[in-house]
């Protein structure tokens, strides 16, 4: 069962963005401790929402300058924080691979982290969504479901 | 300085397959027609269809699709029907539009002709601008 509480949409966009741009900057300059400090904060952020280094900023910077609106609607937290989860899980992997010196590997999976969380945040296609919705299709959480 | 660009390169290439392949599906399901659902679901006169594709558990399609449907049944009194469908209930219909995630919507106009398929939650002026409707 889905619990419903409220849930900012404008914050969850906001961090999609400030991750694509973050990975662009990283990629940019070539800093692979860059893509390590977003690992870091994906998983404050999945593990505490409130208190991740992109909600402090949307609180106290993006939001007073009047740069997004809040828009806060009943939803369901979890999927939310489970793809912060999944993004940093992917990320970890991306600065293991950066610094193992697999680079080409490590800079793919941290730009697939970013063109996912930006197709999410502009045309709102939501990846976690599409991989669950497929699987479901196979009977694969079913066939879980009945085997517990 | 090389692997960033190179990582980019082939993330660029498997994008662009994606969108490739992805609109390659929307057109073979555009030149299908729906007449059996238009009159299934009553669709009079200029009036569209707007089947939206949804799952028990998809929370996107309770608080980001419905709402625009509703939007638009508001804008466009009595020209728009909207109908939604469990995607895992009716898998044929949603292999007949080749549905490939939830939400995922629909637009069919008034002789059954696929005027629009969108992958993913979308606003009520898009759906509006997809069928035709005065004032979108």
């Amino acid at each position: 069962m889905t619990q419903a509480t409220l849930v900012d949409h404008s914050a969850i966009k906001f961090s999609q963005v400030l991750i694509a741009a973050w990975v662009v900057l990283a990629g940019a300059l070539a800093a692979p401790w860059l893509i390590l400090f977003l690992a870091a904060t994906l998983v404050t952020s999945a593990a505490s929402p409130s208190r991740s280094l992109f909600a402090l900023l949307y609180r106290r910077v993006a939001v007073p300058l009047g740069m997004v609106k809040p828009r806060v609607i009943a939803d369901d937290p979890a999927p939310h924080r489970f793809a912060q989860g999944v993004g940093a899980s992917v990320l970890w992997l991306s600065t293991l691979a950066l610094f193992i010196g697999a680079s080409t590997l490590g800079w793919i999976l941290a730009g697939l982290v970013a063109a996912l969380a930006l197709l999410n945040a502009v045309a709102g296609f939501c990846a976690g969504c599409f991989v669950y919705y497929q699987l479901s299709r196979r009977g694969w959480f079913r066939r879980r479901a009945q085997g517990l | 300085m090389q692997e960033p660009l190179v990582a980019l390169l082939i993330l660029a290439a498997a994008a662009g397959s994606f969108w490739a392949w992805l609109e390659w599906r929307r057109r073979r399901v555009r030149r299908g027609r729906s007449e059996d659902l238009v009159r299934a679901y009553d669709v009079s006169g200029t009036g569209v269809l707007v089947l939206a594709f949804t799952t028990p558990d998809c929370m996107p399609c309770k608080v980001l699709q419905r709402p625009a449907l509703e939007d638009l049944k508001r804008r466009f009194p009595g020209l728009v029907v909207t109908g939604e469908v469990d995607a895992l209930e009716s898998p044929e219909l949603a292999r007949r539009f080749g549905i490939l995630t939830v939400p995922s919507t629909v637009v069919i106009g008034p002789a059954g002709d696929i005027r629009a398929v969108n992958h993913g939650a979308v606003t009520a002026r898009r759906l509006a601008s997809q069928a035709k409707l005065n004032g979108a």
